[in-house]
């Protein structure tokens, strides 16, 4: 662990990134890892997200669950970041009518904000509560609604202006999705970037020369709810 | 096709009828159900152009509500009615013969009513054509749309052919085949979650089949009281009544084996059954199913199979509302200021959905029934 | 190292994207082509004002809109990471409560009629009342009472008109004894950030500090890189805080007592020859006083009076005598807690001397500065009239203290305090007792609050000044000390200030030029008042707007045979015995002295941090509200039970003096909790109608805290010697 510390940690990956991106899209595959003995419970990912994804009242891609452990004075505490899981078998791809929601040849699981119907039906297949349904709230009021609330969040690199109608996230399901727009510009998630515990680490884990595939493979890694068969790309580290 | 006389009644039973609308004489139930239909539209419109975040009160915690609750409902009273149908034309033959028509054109109106509600639910509905541009076969709400379209296809026909008396017994068959597998895979639509314990179950499907049975069922209990006592046909009464009892004993068996499979589980997530134990046994078999059972037994009147058929249709609305929302309880993620149990109440809007609904169903009957759609077909029969 | 800074930046999300690898990606299922994500962004960096941390900060500009932020990486105090609260900067900045104008109140102080006025016309009623009173009660009867980075130009004003009175609250109701405790012991505060040099620590002890919930940025990612590299870490806490839960050893303190606990270890240190002998020798006077002065602090009549078994004491002590020098026994930050706290800041400072931990890695480390000269040719300040310090009785006040103000303004004494400037602080839930500070705020003539949100303060003022948010304005330049390093960081506008809203410099030279004071306020605008202080500093300004922190390099952190600290003490020692202290009447050594305890059915009150919110601050940040809203009562879960509370139960709150707080607050029942406190977040229980929000959510400490003792050696306020009962129902 000490060599890493020696270095940034963002500096690394953000080298595991730039040599991902030269490779084909299928070649990658996109995964997560949270180290839970790091994890302090700051809940700055969890706003880091809401800012880099303008997410509107009550859609928090990544809460912090807090559980306590034991009782007094033997107490301890469990932190636990949750974004999508970006399932190798999501259920919620399975449940979708229309596939408005799909997984990637590079694992990523996507919204098609112009496809999907709002049936919900994701929300409920996931194991994970990481879906939300837009419904149109707004933090500025229905009268004043500020730009940045209804101008694009440039999600999966695309132009979705929440105001629009027709190519609006509002009518529809929403989820984390490894801030795509950012990963395929050479930048990290935002939740890594942020991260006061360092530790939020993202990465290709096809590259075994990337840290977080080293962090996987070295360290104790479970895997939330992995009984149901979901097969999780989001590694606790415990 | 013929459609005045068979989908539509005859043009000058239907002028008739109008005209004694406009006198005000149609009726109190038509006046009332158009004012429903009216304020049940204003409703919905009011979801769409106001959006589902400021009328509806489902949110990502409690993603389904009364909506899709009614359309579950309606949707089983429609398979229901095709079941008695069924069941009536095998067992009870010409005795149930002269409800028929009436039987499916409920059915399918149902169908359609179920739709509404449905329909009002969707973030999107104007993008339902990707049903069929993008379909996702490994989807049970995809399949559930196949055979549901396909289940009003076969209902329609089946209509139009005992309308014209043009009976198959292919059709027939179809006509319970197909809501079987339709009314299945409603079933699997939530049954197959494994993520709701609540929902999760292979008992889930045969308990919508016969649920769907039982409500379909009180349904056309009280047509044919209607029937009897504007026609003085008592012999409705019988079939009726057994097929009630029938329904009502497998209702009560299968809730009560979902019940115990919940609570004896201990799965996180099952201890819903075990929070909601008292409220079932009371509410869901007490007074939903053994009530309406005993009722049946003491007093075979035809009151009392309108009775307890009343209290089974409002029963069963609340039993799907319960099913529906009753799985979101436990939050699948509590973080922040979540409470430990979700609670939800319908808004006004969503209220006033099922208003609709209902108003349809309603309001199409009567008017049916009181232009005489359904005598023409049993005219032509002598 | 070229490169990989650049992929460092741009992994960050701040370098400009070269081609976009996303415009050449194939979207296998979708059938219509779309236009590419968002616009060109302009990135502005900045630097963040949700707390003093200040971390800089990169607003993305679309269209003169801010539309998102990142961290700078840059930034030592962030190193491009922002916190759970400064990551909600577009919830600050486009708060739609926001104070839009210049208000003049026509009604009375705490239930006003305002007035919406001109910038001129507010500015003219302050400029001829402060002149008024200037002439009837001199210059220095008018006070500033200040919190954050814009109050630079209000000290300016200030001292120009003629007046001393510049106090801030995060002085003597926060950090002010912990830093006179160190000034009295080493010479030196221990700075903000502070100078903890957690990275490196093999061992250490944090007392309260709740390192994680107080998202002290740089600070929290030291401690976890500390842990990381393998650190033991005891925590004394009464309550499992989240830091206590990555703890080798929780030490669940009867609170106050702290002090009952640092005098055993520091006794098991001396007798156990766990010390630096060199180093003390080297370094400090007063060893053999010390040592005759803690004999009867032993072990086990700590763990009678901490509740803290005597073998867990000595085994801590022990730890920190094997692992040093290495060790940090962190003084935190907040500190007025029980009254004789700079006593207690001593003790700590002392124990840390005895291991050697200052100047050594992983102890205290000693900062890098920078200076950079005031603006050119500034005319001197005029002579203070008034001899007589407000602050006399509090010998060791090396700050003027909020404290005295209030005394001053009520009794008129030593002299009268006639006006308050209020600027970025919300007094009405800072100070100890509230009726006391109304009373203080009645006798003024003139209360000028320069906020930026309709705070509870706001209704008592009686004008108003709307000043634009962090997001919108040139500060002064900020200087932060680090480990072989400084930084220079630049506050500038991101976008144009919304409404009418004005910046500090803009506003204190306009009162400036009507109050006849323009000479003092010679520049332009700020951008050439920056421009020319960077460049007396040979700080190079465009680079300065364009990267938004310079860092200076320089400067040994640690002890070694060339760089031998200094120590600012009377005997240039690390005083371990004080004699200044003996001098003036007060114990040389820390004593330990016996605080109160909760009658029976009460619960002492203790309050912290929540991580989503800085005081009250941010208590309506929509995006901030939306993950936390109100704050709630921890209470141990057993003996909640036996009180028959359910957790989410709403409550109210009487304390010791009959004071009921208003509005009700939900119960959590924890096991993270002794059972004879109460605990919860400050900064809630917000009373101002016009905070949509945050009015009325939860219940403030602040209500409760009645009783507070004064620390007598620099006036530091005390608040956790306030005893609730819990009253059910609400
Ligand atoms: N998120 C966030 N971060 C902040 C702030 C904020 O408002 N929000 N405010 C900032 C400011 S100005 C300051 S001063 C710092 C304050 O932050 P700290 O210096 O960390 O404050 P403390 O009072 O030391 O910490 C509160 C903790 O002290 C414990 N405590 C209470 N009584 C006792 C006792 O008698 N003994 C011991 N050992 N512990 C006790 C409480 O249980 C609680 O866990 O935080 C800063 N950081
Ligand atoms: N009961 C109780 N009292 C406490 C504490 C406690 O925990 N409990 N904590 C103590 C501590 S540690 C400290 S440091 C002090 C801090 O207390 P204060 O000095 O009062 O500081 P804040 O609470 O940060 O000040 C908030 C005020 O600043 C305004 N403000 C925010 N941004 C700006 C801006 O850009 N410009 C202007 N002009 N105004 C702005 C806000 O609207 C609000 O009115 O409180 C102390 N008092
Ligand atoms: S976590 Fe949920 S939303 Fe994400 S991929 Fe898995 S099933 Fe889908
Ligand atoms: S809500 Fe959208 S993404 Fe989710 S299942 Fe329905 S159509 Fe698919
Ligand atoms: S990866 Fe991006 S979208 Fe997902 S939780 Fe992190 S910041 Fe949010
Ligand atoms: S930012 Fe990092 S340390 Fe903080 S809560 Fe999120 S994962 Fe944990
Ligand atoms: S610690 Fe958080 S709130 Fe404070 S300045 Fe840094 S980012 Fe802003
Ligand atoms: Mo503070």
């Amino acid at each position: 662990m000490s060599q890493i510390e020696e270095k940034d940690i963002l500096e690394i990956m953000g080298e595991d990134l730039q040599r991902a991106l030269k490779k084909p899209r299928n070649q990658r595959r996109w995964a997560m890892a949270i180290d839970l003995k790091r994890c302090i419970g700051c809940h700055a990912c969890t706003t880091g997200c809401m800012s880099e994804n303008l997410t509107p009242p009550q859609i928090h891609y990544r809460p912090v669950k807090e559980e306590e452990i034991g009782e007094f004075p033997n107490t301890g505490m469990r932190f636990l970041p949750r974004p999508c899981m970006q399932c190798d078998s999501p259920s919620c791809v399975q449940v979708c009518p229309v596939t408005a929601t799909w997984k990637r040849d590079d694992g990523l699981v996507t919204i098609d904000y112009k496809k999907c119907i709002g049936c919900r039906y994701c929300l409920v297949a996931c194991p994970y509560g990481a879906r939300s349904s837009d419904v149109g709230h707004y933090y500025t009021g229905d009268m004043h609604k500020e730009t940045y609330e209804v101008e694009n969040s440039g999600e999966y690199g695309k132009t979705f202006r929440r105001k629009s109608h027709w190519h609006s996230p509002v009518g529809n399901a929403r989820k984390c999705h490894f801030c795509i727009h950012r990963v395929e510009k050479g930048e990290l998630t935002r939740c890594t970037t942020t991260c006061l515990g360092h530790a939020t680490y993202f990465g290709d884990i096809n590259d075994p020369q990337a840290l977080i595939t080293k962090l996987i493979s070295k360290t104790n890694v479970i895997k939330y709810k992995e009984e149901l068969g979901t097969k999780p790309q989001v590694y606790y580290i415990v | 096709m013929q459609i005045y006389g068979v989908l539509l009644p005859e043009k000058n039973r239907l002028k008739e009828w109008f005209s004694s609308f406009r006198q005000g004489k149609a009726g109190i139930f038509v006046y009332l159900a158009i004012l429903g239909l009216i304020l049940g539209g204003a409703g919905i419109a009011s979801i769409f152009i106001l959006g589902h975040g400021h009328t509806t009160n489902t949110s990502s915690l409690v993603p389904w509500g009364l909506q899709i609750s009614t359309y579950v409902y309606f949707a089983l009273v429609s398979g229901g009615c095709i079941f008695t149908n069924f069941i009536g034309n095998m067992f009870f033959h010409e005795k149930y013969q002269p409800l028929a028509s009436r039987v499916i054109f409920m059915g399918l109106i149902t169908a359609i009513a179920g739709f509404a509600a449905l329909a009002s639910e969707l973030g999107h509905v104007e993008r339902m054509y990707l049903f069929m541009v993008s379909p996702n076969p490994s989807s049970p709400m995809f399949w559930m749309s196949v055979w549901y379209t396909a289940d009003i296809t076969i209902l329609l026909i089946e209509y139009i052919n005992i309308q014209r008396h043009h009976h198959s017994k292919g059709m027939l068959y179809a006509s319970f085949i197909i809501p079987v597998i339709t009314y299945c895979s409603l079933g699997s639509l939530f049954g197959a979650v494994g993520t709701v314990p609540y929902y999760y179950s292979s008992l889930l499907p045969i308990y919508f089949i016969f649920s769907g049975f039982l409500s379909g069922n009180a349904l056309c209990a009280i047509i044919a009281a209607w029937q009897i006592r504007s026609t003085g046909n008592s012999r409705l009464l019988k079939p009726f009544q057994r097929m009630q009892r029938i329904a009502l004993a497998s209702v009560l068996v299968l809730t009560f084996c979902r019940l115990i499979i919940g609570v004896s589980s201990g799965i996180s997530g099952y201890e819903v059954f075990r929070e909601t134990l008292l409220k079932n046994l009371l509410l869901g078999i007490g007074v939903s199913l053994v009530i309406p059972f005993l009722i049946l037994m003491y007093k075979r009147s035809v009151g009392g199979l309108v009775i307890s058929s009343l209290i089974v249709l409002a029963a069963q609305f609340m039993a799907r509302l319960d099913l529906v929302v009753e799985g979101f309880r436990v939050p699948t993620f509590r973080v922040y200021d979540m409470p430990e149990r979700i609670s939800y109440m319908p808004s006004i809007f969503e209220i006033l959905v099922v208003i609709a609904s209902l108003s349809i169903v309603a309001l199409v009957y009567l008017i049916a029934e009181k232009t005489g759609l359904f005598e023409i077909a049993t005219k032509e029969s002598r | 190292m070229k490169f990989s800074r650049r992929t460092f930046l741009k992994a960050s999300g701040i370098a400009a994207a070269g081609a976009s690898v996303a415009a050449s990606m194939p979207e296998k299922f979708l059938s219509w082509a779309e236009e590419s994500g968002q616009k060109d962004m302009k990135s502005i960096p900045t630097f963040c004002e949700l707390c003093f941390w200040n971390c800089g900060l990169i607003a993305k500009v679309e269209n003169k809109k801010v539309v998102k932020i990142d961290g700078n990486p840059l930034s030592l105090r962030g190193r491009g990471r922002l916190c759970g609260r400064g990551n909600a900067a577009l919830g600050a900045l486009y708060d739609p409560d926001r104070l839009k104008y210049p208000m003049i109140n026509t009604g009375k102080r705490g239930e006003p009629v305002w007035k919406r006025v001109s910038w001129d016309e507010a500015l003219d009623v302050i400029a001829k009342k402060m002149n008024v009173i200037k002439e009837k009660h001199g210059a220095d009867s008018m006070a500033l009472i200040y919190h954050g980075t814009g109050a630079s130009f209000w000290k300016h004003l200030l001292h120009a008109y003629g007046s001393p009175l510049a106090a801030a609250p995060s002085f003597a109701q926060c950090r002010g004894p912990r830093d006179i405790g160190f000034v009295l012991t080493f010479g030196a505060d221990v700075g903000s950030p502070e100078y903890y040099d957690f990275s490196k620590s093999k061992y250490i002890v944090l007392l309260g500090s709740h390192l994680g919930e107080n998202a002290h940025n740089s600070q929290v990612q030291d401690i976890v890189k500390g842990l990381a590299s393998g650190a033991k870490l005891t925590v004394v806490d009464p309550r499992l805080s989240n830091i206590a839960s990555k703890a080798d050893r929780w030490l669940p303190i009867k609170p106050a007592t702290d002090m009952a606990l640092l005098l055993a270890w520091i006794r098991i240190v001396i007798n156990e020859e766990l010390f630096d002998r060199e180093y003390l020798k080297k370094y400090a006077t007063g060893f053999d006083e010390l040592k005759t002065a803690v004999q009867e602090y032993t072990p086990e009549w700590a763990e009678k009076e901490t509740g803290i078994a005597a073998e867990t004491i000595v085994s801590v002590a022990r730890e920190m005598g094997k692992n040093a020098p290495n060790v940090c026994i962190g003084a935190g930050r907040y500190f007025t807690w029980y009254g004789d706290d700079t006593q207690r800041a001593r003790a700590i400072a002392i124990l840390n001397a005895l291991l050697g931990t200052w100047g050594r890695e992983g102890g205290y480390f000693f900062p890098t500065g920078v200076k950079v000269p005031e603006y050119p040719g500034l005319p001197a300040y005029p002579e203070e009239v008034e001899a007589a310090k407000l602050d006399e009785a509090y010998p060791f006040a090396l700050l003027q203290t909020t404290t005295t103000i209030k005394q001053a303004t009520i009794s008129g004494r030593p002299r009268p305090v006639k006006a308050w400037f209020v600027y970025g602080s919300n007094l009405m839930k800072t100070m100890p007792d509230k009726q006391e500070t109304i009373k203080a705020i009645q006798n003024l003539d003139l209360l000028v609050a320069i906020d930026t949100m309709p705070m509870d303060i706001v209704s008592y003022a009686d004008v108003v000044l709307p000043e634009c948010t962090y997001m919108e304005r040139y500060d002064n330049i900020n200087i932060g000390k680090f480990k072989g390093e400084a930084e220079i960081s630049l506050r500038q506008p991101t976008i144009e200030p919304l409404w009418e809203t004005k910046p500090s410099w803009w506003i204190t030279k306009e009162l400036g030029n009507k109050l006849g004071l323009s000479s003092y306020f010679p520049w332009k605008d700020a951008e050439e008042y920056l421009a020319k202080r960077c460049a007396a500093a040979e700080i190079n300004f465009a680079q300065l707007k364009k990267d938004g922190v310079i860092i200076k390099k320089g400067g040994a952190p640690y002890i070694t045979a060339d760089n031998q600290p200094e120590f600012g003490t009377p005997s240039g020692k690390i005083e371990l015995y004080s004699k200044q202290l003996a001098e003036k009447g007060f114990d040389p050594v820390p004593k330990y002295t016996k605080h109160p305890e909760p009658p029976s059915g009460y619960f002492r009150l203790l309050f912290g941090r929540a991580p989503l919110h800085t005081f009250s601050r941010t208590s309506n940040n929509f995006m901030l509200t939306d993950l936390q809203k109100e704050n709630g009562l921890w209470l141990n879960a057993k003996k909640g039970r036996s009180l028959g509370l359910k957790d989410g139960d709403y409550v109210t709150l009487e304390n010791q003096d009959g004071v009921k707080a208003p509005g009700r607050i939900k119960v959590k029942l924890t096991q993270r909790l002794r059972d004879d406190a109460v605990y919860m977040n400050h900064g809630f229980g917000v009373h101002a109608k016009a905070m949509t929000r945050a009015n009325n959510q939860g219940i403030a400490d602040d209500d409760l805290i009645t009783k507070s003792a004064i620390d007598p050696l620099m006036g530091g306020t005390s608040m956790r010697g306030n005893f609730v009962k819990i009253v059910k129902g609400a």
